[in-house]
């Protein structure tokens, strides 16, 4: 994981409206650590962590979005691989010790970052 | 057959042309989750407050501002954000107490500024649009 290294984040359909994803999908819960689980794009391609994201987890995606490592740090982020057994790929941008405050500032600066780079993959049903 | 029935319209009076944010849809949309919207949790958000806040924004938001974009919360509110370059504003409502958290971050100094509205309150509607209508010199 370098600088450069693009975080793939998947996006629930939920939080999209008109091709416009929510800050909260950059915002992680309390029920996950406050830790913001992405795939790292040096080891995966978007199309193939939204195909393990909703078979091999069986969650909804919209789409895949991206900020860098670099986009994180400057947010005071910090990113670390994360494996997991069914995802080797797995990292996480760490949120914790952070206020609820913060959290959505850096959420909303990660969510402005994702979006100038657009969607890098979606599936041909996306609305 | 098709082609038929449509020689049968001879005029159209009026048509409405919705914003592609329009609220009142958007609301109707909202209507639709069921609990455990977000991969098995997530609240639905109630449909009588959601009738409120489409009410509420007919009744109380100027027609020429930008409309905001809405999105369910996991707890069963609204999230309504504005995308005004380079201002990131957005408004969490909550639709039992009627109150909402408005946010704003401008993304290059990362000011920010916050406070708790009352959205019963017709002065608190108007301090919105005032926000709104400051930052809205840049299209959505």
């Amino acid at each position: 994981m370098t600088g450069t290294t693009l975080l793939l984040r998947q996006i629930h359909p939920t939080f999209v409206q008109n091709g416009y994803a929510t800050f909260q999908a950059f915002n992680p819960s309390e029920e996950h650590g406050f830790h913001l689980s992405v795939y790292d794009a040096d080891r995966i391609a978007p199309i193939a962590s939204y195909a393990h994201y909703t078979t091999t987890w069986n969650k909804k995606s919209a789409g895949v979005m991206a900020m860098s490592v670099e986009e994180c740090s400057a947010y005071a982020l910090p990113c670390r691989p994360d494996p997991l057994d069914d995802c080797p790929e797995h990292c996480v941008v760490d949120f914790t010790s952070l206020s609820s405050g913060q959290r959505k500032s850096k959420s909303k600066g990660l969510q402005a970052k994702a979006q100038e780079r657009g969607w890098l993959f979606q599936p041909s049903n996306a609305e | 057959m098709i082609a038929d029935k449509r020689r049968d319209i001879e005029s159209v009076e009026s048509q409405i042309v919705l914003d592609r944010l329009d609220i009142r849809a958007r609301t109707e949309e909202l209507k639709l989750l069921r609990n455990g919207w977000f991969d098995g949790v997530g609240v639905a958000p109630d449909c009588a407050g959601l009738e409120w806040l489409a009410e509420s924004f007919g009744t109380s938001y100027p027609d020429d501002l930008p409309l905001p974009y809405l999105f369910p919360t996991p707890a069963g509110q609204v999230l309504a954000e504005w995308s005004q370059k380079p201002w990131s504003s957005s408004l969490e409502i909550d639709l039992g107490t009627k109150s909402a958290d408005w946010h704003t971050l401008e993304l290059e100094s990362e000011r920010e500024e916050a406070k708790v509205l009352d959205l019963t309150n017709a002065d608190d509607w108007n301090w919105l649009a005032q926000e709104i209508r400051s930052r809205s010199g840049e299209a959505r």
